[in-house]
């Protein structure tokens, strides 16, 4: 391989592409960010971890005069990031901006800047050398600049990903990024200026040109571009020749700010920001680029970052101190001014707490910033490794603290939540098949006609790789409707049918399971009904998601097991005493009311019992269940002696149109809470199955019947006969 | 006058107020000396392991120091003193990894005259022929 640089580079990138993928989807696995993962691959491949745990071998992959090849493609890739950073910027999100967003932005960028600007007198005689391009301004206007930059497109991702871009706290934050954005590269490019400038006159050159550019590329090139949308638009697909013209403007964009002295990225970045935005042209060049970008040379940036941090130089303990200060600092300029302007506004203390997390994330815009500062040669070895901690620290933080301090809590607002007194139904959609039956059975439970009900159709849909670095803020309204017209299209057409109302929600999630149980809370809903779908590995029923919503969700949940449902006409209830059949008792007792289900509650006693036997009220759960008048003649209870309570139901099963069972041990259906055992009730079961489970406390609102004002469960009931009928 | 205003004007206040004391303060500042870089060794001294070493790699952040001779030790080292001599030229003390060396030269200069004791003894002209090394910083250039 030596001696070959085609070939060295090769194996660089495989490796770096590898690695990069693999971290990326085991954070994703954690709810981090994708491109958290990456950028500790990035650091896992340099001298903190691969060059100190095997020297030789990280000498030989990534020996030092090959490593030039790495820094060309990573730069280049930063180049185009930016220009599709650029691209992202919405106009409309600096617009029409509400007072609180003005305030918290410029504060969540005056706080930290002058906290990193003040902690230089600290650092500077520490940290720094008295070198030529570490003059005390340059360094204290990086500093600050570092720490006041925020990862709009992580953030934004990370809003979406938690359904929260919809939200008061989502738009304030996603404006405040965005200004973030754009005034720290504005920042950045005065920065650099300042510490190229080797005197007034070149300084004052510079500023001069830099307005020039601007101008020209306002006055000038966006024209043009628009000009080329219409190209664009005659032909109906962007052609190589325009796709080139584009690449050429973003190299000359670029090639004019590095010759003016404000770094090259900050004419890629203006000259994304200046293309039209929300039209298809910019769409496409968007999705031709990122792929390439995105996948490819974004990793590479990210390793040649780590290559050029060595953790390692931190050896003394004040090191370590001094790079927790840098974090403090960090973390109570960008939080603390964000979350302080943010209460001064008149938010809440949660949701002032939550703005704060958000802008505290640097993710990768914190590296591009800070190789630019270590190319210019302002800040030395060890701060750039303590200030690349800093930005995996606060990025890492981010996804904990805003659960921790915002979501968890149930804080975030959630429009359309239920009215008190409203029995609502919320069906999570995976497969669009299992909407028609959910639809019928909800329709059936909530009652044909009640005004008072509520039905909310969920479609969650998995991030898409293509997200993981792009807000998506400005197609997620369109795409998520899109998304879910698909899914939820025969469920949406059984509603029509039957004339229901729907509401629809839909969103992007990494755990399905939590994301039902926040929907479900946010909304008030009583019962979350769901389908059963064959996992592909196993073929349990409560296992996998399921068993995740079962245990997660504070409401009640039913699962139906479809077999053909069609109707509710004649309901078996098998009974054996658990809070969850008395709440399959009131499932059953719904249908019989609103779809007049002829309804058997079937309790299965052992053969032989005795007298002194604990006998388990059923005709009691029956009576008071079932204490309407005109109801009581629908309900059945036949109480039967086997010795296998399964057998006895699997038996009867095929007399009904629907088995409606709680889970617990009798019927083998608790197993996966607490272990391993057979669902044979659900697999063998011949006939549509409900398995139903009773959240403590989890009455449905406004319907909520008494089943704990009788008598407990298991008190002896001596007037109950082992066999008859009531 | 909202509140949120007053925070807002309070902040650029101090934007501006605090940036120009920030700057002020600092201006007063000076960083440690700058060693760092790649320095060509002349023993000139009687030190018995001085004509060993004919080549220093230094890595500096501040006050701490990454010391490789070349061939020879590779010390973390302090700047536990820096004093300016009443010549122009300056000192700088260095310690750790059970050795103190002592460069004396012009402030900002690339020649430096080195007197070590300990585990770098030996006397020696110093030259710098580059300012930084491994830059990038490969595994190799920290790796000797």
């Amino acid at each position: 391989m030596h001696g070959n640089p085609l070939l060295t580079l090769l194996v660089q990138v495989g490796l770096i592409l590898a690695l990069s993928r693999a971290m990326g989807w085991l954070f994703a696995r954690f709810h981090q960010p994708q491109v958290m993962g990456e950028m500790v691959a990035g650091i896992m491949l340099g001298p903190s971890l691969f060059g100190w745990l095997a020297p030789q071998a990280a000498a030989t992959i990534f020996p030092a005069d090959t490593v030039q090849s790495l820094n060309v493609l990573s730069q280049v890739g930063v180049i185009f990031f930016l220009f599709l950073i650029g691209l992202e910027l919405d106009p409309k999100l600096l617009r029409n901006r509400g007072h609180a967003a003005v305030v918290i932005s410029h504060v969540s960028i005056i706080a930290p800047f002058l906290l990193g600007a003040g902690l230089t007198l600290y650092l500077y005689t520490r940290l720094f050398n008295n070198a030529p391009h570490m003059r005390f301004t340059a360094v204290a206007l990086f500093m600050g600049a570092a720490m006041s930059i925020t990862a709009f497109p992580v953030l934004a991702r990370i809003l979406i990903e938690r359904n929260l871009h919809k939200t008061k706290v989502g738009a304030v934050t996603i404006t405040c990024a965005a200004v973030d954005d754009v005034t720290a590269w504005c920042m950045l490019a005065f920065v650099v200026a300042v510490a190229r400038a080797d005197g007034l006159r070149p300084a004052l050159l510079t500023a001069a040109l830099s307005a020039a550019y601007v101008a020209v590329m306002f006055f000038a090139v966006r024209p043009f571009l628009r000009r080329l949308e219409v190209v664009y638009g005659k032909h109906g697909r962007l052609s190589q020749s325009v796709m080139a013209v584009v690449f050429l403007l973003v190299l000359g964009s670029a090639f004019t700010t590095e010759m003016i002295g404000i770094h090259a990225l900050f004419g890629a970045f203006l000259m994304g920001a200046i293309m039209p935005k929300g039209t298809e042209f910019v769409r496409t060049i968007s999705e031709k680029l990122e792929d390439f970008t995105v996948v490819f040379l974004l990793p590479i940036f990210f390793a040649f970052t780590g290559l050029r941090t060595s953790v390692g130089l931190l050896n003394r303990p004040e090191l370590w101190l001094d790079t927790g200060l840098i974090v403090l600092v960090a973390c109570a300029g960008k939080f603390g001014g964000s979350a302080v302007a943010a209460r001064a506004c008149g938010l809440g203390w949660r949701e002032a707490c939550a703005i704060g997390t958000l802008m505290n994330t640097r993710g990768l815009m914190e590296l591009v910033i800070l190789n630019i500062g270590r190319d210019l040669g302002v800040i030395t070895d060890a701060v750039f490794a303590m200030m690349v901690l800093m930005a995996l620290v606060t990025t890492f933080l981010t996804t904990p603290l805003l659960h921790w301090v915002y979501t968890r809590s149930g804080a975030a607002e959630a429009p359309g939540q239920a009215p008190s007194g409203a029995f609502s139904v919320l069906i999570p959609v995976s497969l669009p098949r299992s909407g028609v039956p959910l639809m019928q059975l909800a329709d059936l439970i909530t009652g044909p006609g009640n005004p008072a009900r509520r039905i909310f159709a969920l479609y969650l849909r998995r991030p898409t790789e293509r997200e993981a670095y792009r807000s998506g803020i400005e197609e997620s309204e369109a795409e998520s409707a899109r998304a879910a017209s698909e899914p939820l299209a025969p469920l949406l057409e059984e509603a029509r049918t039957r004339g229901v109302a729907v509401e629809t929600v839909s969103f992007v999630t990494r755990d399905v399971a939590a994301d039902i149980a926040s929907v479900a809370r946010s909304r008030g809903v009583g019962i979350v009904l769901m389908g059963f779908h064959k996992p592909v590995i196993g073929s349990t029923i409560l296992g996998g998601t399921v068993h995740k919503v079962l245990t997660a969700t504070a409401a009640d949940v039913a699962v139906l097991v479809d077999r053909g449902f069609h109707g509710a006409r004649k309901v078996l209830v098998p009974y054996m005493g658990t809070e969850h059949d008395r709440f399959a008792i009131e499932l059953a007792r719904r249908l019989a009311k609103n779809a007049a289900a002829a309804v058997t509650v079937m309790h299965v006693v052992p053969p032989g019992r005795r007298p002194t036997d604990r006998p388990l009220d059923a005709r009691g759960a029956v009576t008071r269940t079932f204490d309407e008048p005109g109801l009581a003649a629908g309900v059945t209870l036949r109480v039967i002696e086997d010795p296998s309570p399964v057998n006895a139901v699997l038996t009867s099963a095929k007399e009904f149109d629907l088995v409606i069972v709680g889970v617990g041990e009798e019927w083998g259906l608790e197993s996966h809470l607490f272990g391993w055992k057979a669902e044979r009730i659900a697999r063998d079961c011949p006939t549509s199955l409900l398995v139903v489970r009773k959240q403590p406390g989890g009455n449905p609102p406004g319907e909520a019947r008494s089943n704990s004002g009788g008598e407990k469960i298991g008190q002896p009931d001596r007037k109950e006969q082992p066999v008859g009928t009531a | 006058m909202s509140r949120g205003t007053i925070v807002y004007l309070g902040m650029c206040v101090l934007l501006v107020a605090g940036l120009w004391a920030i700057l002020r303060a600092g201006s007063r500042l000076r960083a440690p000396e700058d060693l760092a870089g790649r320095w060509e060794l002349r023993a000139v001294g009687p030190g018995k392991n001085a004509a060993r070493h004919d080549e220093l790699v230094i890595g500096q952040s501040g006050l701490f120091l990454d010391v490789a001779f070349s061939p020879g030790p590779r010390l973390g080292m302090k700047i536990v003193d820096q004093q300016p001599a009443p010549d122009g030229t300056i000192a700088v003390k260095l310690a750790g990894g059970g050795a103190e060396l002592t460069a004396t030269g012009g402030p900002g200069g690339d020649e430096f005259q080195l007197q070590g004791t300990g585990a770098a003894a030996g006397l020696w002209e110093a030259r710098r022929t580059a300012r930084r090394y491994g830059s990038p910083a490969t595994p190799d250039s920290h790796a000797r």
